[in-house]
């Protein structure tokens, strides 16, 4: 990303080095997230500025008046915003599948809702706040045995864990590249399988057809009107090549481990809660009986989300997120909505040993002070 | 620097940027002589980038196209 920083023109715009090769360097990142995540098109790998964005092109361009939609508890404010405001403005339905209090989504409560009538199922693929994985297959199946699209959001999964968007039958993928994806902030796409089209909400130049009056027929270019972050997206692609060198199923093996080490020291402080369903044997948390994502959420006894996670910051340098992390349905569903949750992060980069200290200093801060 | 004398070229064009770059590197890769230019007024325009190449080229590059799966839109006969 540095070279490209000191190299770099306007991919796609000009003809000298410095724009071929941020051309060249995209087109290299667009296979190589298609790779990883298993879409067939590398030319429908459309980058945008984040996930949300993505999500809201997706929406924005999926959804037309009239429509029924299918979001979930799960979601993100960057799904639940943009379908609230198409939903205030009277332009789609909305119908939001539940979740009980360990934070599992309701299947049949989602076998009822999606009809002959949906036009989109959105889910995510790991709640961002408990860390849970969805049976994505198993939603897609109901999306599409009614006619429906699936939009996955892929913001904690791609990266932290193999994801096949062909193989799961996922019609559109929006992913960021400031998570496990490895890259800087400011990046992120939206995957559009083949025979599934996106109204463009953005529109301007491409760079291509420009006698036109409208944009484009052809991905990625129909999507992405205006200058592309040539050299965040030469980071995003750096990282997703050693992710692929790395081995997808490895680094998740390794996330894996490191929650079931997290969990199981939890469980053994007084007073902490650990968020979301996870088995009472850990051992099943192996990717295949059990799965998990890369975050785990907690509270302690005696300590507000927000006091702990300054006092872990400040205290021990260990970095973490508190409050309600965007996610307002789930932390409903948890009984967190009073007191937020404090949030931990493990990545290709953390150690036991990393594990081990955030457990001594949960143990600290639980252990009652002395008089 | 005086204006570079014309020759016969064979000129590749696409939809889209991506079609061109993905273009770029299997020619690169299989060998097809040949650079991306500014796509000639000549042309009608739909991707600013064209494949350029001596004219004897032309079929190689469309078996790498076809081979590969590749899109491109035309390959007209230019002096360049």
């Amino acid at each position: 990303m540095i070279a490209a920083l000191e190299s770099f023109g306007s991919g796609s715009r000009g003809y000298g080095d410095g724009e071929l090769s941020a051309a060249r360097t995209v087109l290299a990142a667009r296979q190589s997230i298609a790779r990883l995540l298993g879409a067939s098109d590398p030319s429908r790998v459309v980058f945008s500025a984040n996930v949300t964005e993505a999500l809201n092109l997706a929406l924005w361009g999926v959804l037309k008046p009239g429509d029924h939609v299918v979001a979930t508890a799960w979601d993100h404010n960057s799904v639940l915003r943009p379908l609230y405001r198409l939903e205030r403005l009277g332009l789609v339905t909305l119908d939001l599948v539940p979740a009980d209090e360990r934070g599992r989504l309701d299947y049949d409560a989602l076998e009822r809702l999606v009809t002959p009538e949906t036009r989109l199922v959105v889910a995510s693929q790991v709640s961002n706040l408990t860390g849970n994985v969805a049976d994505v297959a198993r939603i897609a199946q109901v999306a599409h045995g009614n006619g429906a699209l699936l939009l996955l959001d892929a913001a904690q999964s791609a990266g932290a864990m193999p994801v096949d968007m062909g193989a799961l039958g996922v019609d559109l993928l929006a992913f960021t590249g400031h998570k496990a994806l490895l890259g800087p902030t400011g990046t992120g796409g939206l995957i559009v399988a083949p025979g599934v089209d996106v109204e463009p909400v953005l529109t301007g130049g491409t760079g291509v057809h420009s006698y036109e009056p409208g944009q484009p027929a052809e991905y990625p270019e129909r999507l992405e009107a205006g200058t592309l972050n040539h050299h965040g997206i030469a980071g995003l692609g750096a990282g997703v090549d050693w992710i692929l060198e790395q081995g997808v199923d490895r680094l998740h093996a390794h996330d894996l481990s490191l929650v079931r080490r997290f969990v199981a020291g939890c469980r053994q402080v007084d007073g902490c809660v650990v968020y979301g369903d996870f088995p009472d044997d850990l051992g099943l948390l192996d990717g295949a009986s059990f799965d998990h994502g890369p975050v785990v959420s907690i509270n302690l006894d005696g300590w507000e989300s927000s006091e702990l996670a300054d006092a872990l910051g400040q205290d021990y340098d260990i970095a973490v997120r508190a409050g309600a992390h965007c996610a307002p349905r789930m932390h409903e569903a948890l009984g967190t909505r009073e007191t937020g949750a404090v949030r931990f992060s493990f990545g290709p980069f953390t150690t036991e040993e990393d594990i081990d200290a955030a457990l001594a200093a949960l143990a600290e801060l639980a252990a009652p002070e002395e008089a | 620097m005086a204006r570079r004398p014309k020759r016969p070229r064979a000129v590749a064009s696409f939809s889209s940027t991506f079609d061109a770059m993905a273009a770029e590197g299997a020619c690169k890769d299989a060998g097809v002589e040949g650079r991306l230019i500014p796509t000639p007024v000549a042309i009608s325009a739909e991707c600013g980038m064209a494949w350029s190449m001596p004219p004897e080229e032309r079929g190689h590059f469309e078996s790498v196209m076809a081979e590969r799966a590749l899109r491109f839109a035309a390959v007209t006969d230019l002096e360049l």
